[in-house]
């Protein structure tokens, strides 16, 4: 970790937030973008990420200085994001269609000319995002820092901190899953030629 | 024929094989194997989709500005406004909450200096009014959500929760009220769900358990009731 991202987490750490706002600043986007392939709605990825960053905050004390704060923080919010969605998922299983003003979600313009396309991409990703967001925390890591982050597997083991094999395993496990998801949709675009 | 396993191709695919150059021949020279790849490989292209893209711009900026008064006393301390500016910007605040009252008949503002205010703002076109209004609104259910938030995730000072709560009741209430008079009957309905919250809160002996606070939260579904509400007025304002 660079000498200053450290000297900012152990100021903030004390309770200066000028330094946590820094870490903010910093970390914002990519903690947005992980919270969004959860997700799948911009709003609802900045609530995951503030709610990251307040998690983050009262944790400083327990952030071991030889991990990376990238990686602290993306776990932190992958959690936020995941628990978001259980959340909406629980209220909209509890109480089905929302009331018209309190549903912000975007539709397909059903006339639009790829309507068809646009509607099986967004079921795709539907499924995929649930896929992740259903994976064990050490799969779901796993494949998002290696597929999106472009993380190694050396790298994915420090952060998993089971060695190699652990991580390349996870890794295995996590696209085995995501195939058995994707793998019948793929099929019926082939067969539909959307 | 060569009998690679999938954990084999799916290494290849991301770069991790230590000698691509033997699977790459592998490829060439199996059809079969060179379809399982392929196969694989449209598969994994596909949870490109879930590329994220980009935030709305000022994302760094909003997200402390939803941040910092959570932070304004360390560790996780939430601040009363203290100094005049603090003061002037809640009295502002509900008096925006007056003004939808006075051109509903009725004013409940009574301190004089606030009547500048009002002057001000009933000079203010209907529609910038409405904004007002929306923008307020809209903060008082971001502070809302921060205390909402703490209380989620195991605050460890009921002293801080309860000051916070006093503050937010108060004003939740003229607000409740405001928005049942500017017929926003959602937003009303949300704002008369967190009173009992606030209430408790504000109310609880020092031997409190703030889990059922907790629960009451959970049970409401308000946390995801109080953001969509806020995002909602944040786009109309």
């Amino acid at each position: 970790m660079e000498a200053a991202e450290l000297e900012r987490i152990r100021r903030a750490r004390s309770g200066d937030a000028e330094a946590f706002r820094g870490i903010v600043e910093a970390y914002s986007r990519p903690l947005w973008r992980a919270a969004f392939r959860i997700l799948g709605d911009a709003a609802a990825a900045e609530d995951a990420v503030q709610d990251a960053f307040l998690r983050a905050w009262r944790s400083l004390d327990r952030f071991d200085e030889r991990a990376e704060l990238s990686t602290w923080l993306y776990r932190i919010a992958i959690n936020a994001a995941i628990d978001l969605r259980r959340e909406r998922n629980r209220r909209e299983a509890a109480a089905g269609p929302l009331p018209e003003d309190f549903n912000g979600q975007v539709t397909v313009r059903s006339d639009a000319p790829d309507a068809l396309r646009q509607a099986f991409w967004r079921q795709m990703v539907d499924r995929a995002q649930a896929a992740i967001a259903e994976l064990p925390e050490a799969e779901r890591t796993a494949i998002l820092l290696r597929h999106f982050e472009g993380q190694s597997i050396a790298e994915i083991a420090g952060v998993l901190g089971g060695g190699e094999n652990s991580a390349k395993q996870a890794v295995f496990r996590a696209v085995r899953k995501l195939r058995a998801v994707l793998v019948p949709l793929m099929e019926v675009s082939r067969g539909e030629s959307v | 024929m060569a009998n690679r396993s999938d954990d084999a191709l799916i290494l290849f695919y991301y770069g991790e094989r230590e000698s691509p150059e033997e699977l790459e021949r592998e490829l060439a020279a199996d059809p079969e194997l060179a379809r399982r790849y392929e196969a694989l490989r449209l598969e994994l292209t596909a949870l490109g989709h879930l590329e994220a893209g980009e935030p709305r711009p000022g994302l760094e900026a909003r997200m402390w500005a939803r941040l910092a008064p959570s932070l304004a006393r360390p560790p996780r301390r939430f601040s009363v406004p203290t100094g005049w500016l603090g003061w002037a910007a809640l009295s502002t605040a509900v008096l925006v909450v007056a003004l939808v009252g006075f051109f509903a008949g009725r004013v409940f503002h009574e301190a004089p200096d606030e009547h500048t205010v009002a002057d001000t703002l009933k000079a203010l076109p209907p529609a910038a009014r409405d904004r007002v209004l929306q923008a307020a609104l809209a903060d008082h259910l971001d502070s809302s959500q921060r205390l909402l938030l703490e209380v989620a995730n195991g605050a460890s000072s009921l002293d801080e929760e309860r000051a916070w709560a006093e503050t937010l009741l108060s004003a939740n209430r003229l607000y409740r009220r405001a928005a049942e008079r500017a017929g926003q009957r959602r937003v009303a309905a949300v704002l008369a769900e967190l009173e009992p919250i606030f209430t408790q809160l504000a109310n609880a002996p020092e031997t409190f358990d703030l889990r059922r606070s907790k629960e009451r939260i959970e049970n409401g579904d308000l946390l995801f009731k109080v953001r969509i509400t806020r995002n909602n007025l944040k786009e109309l304002s």
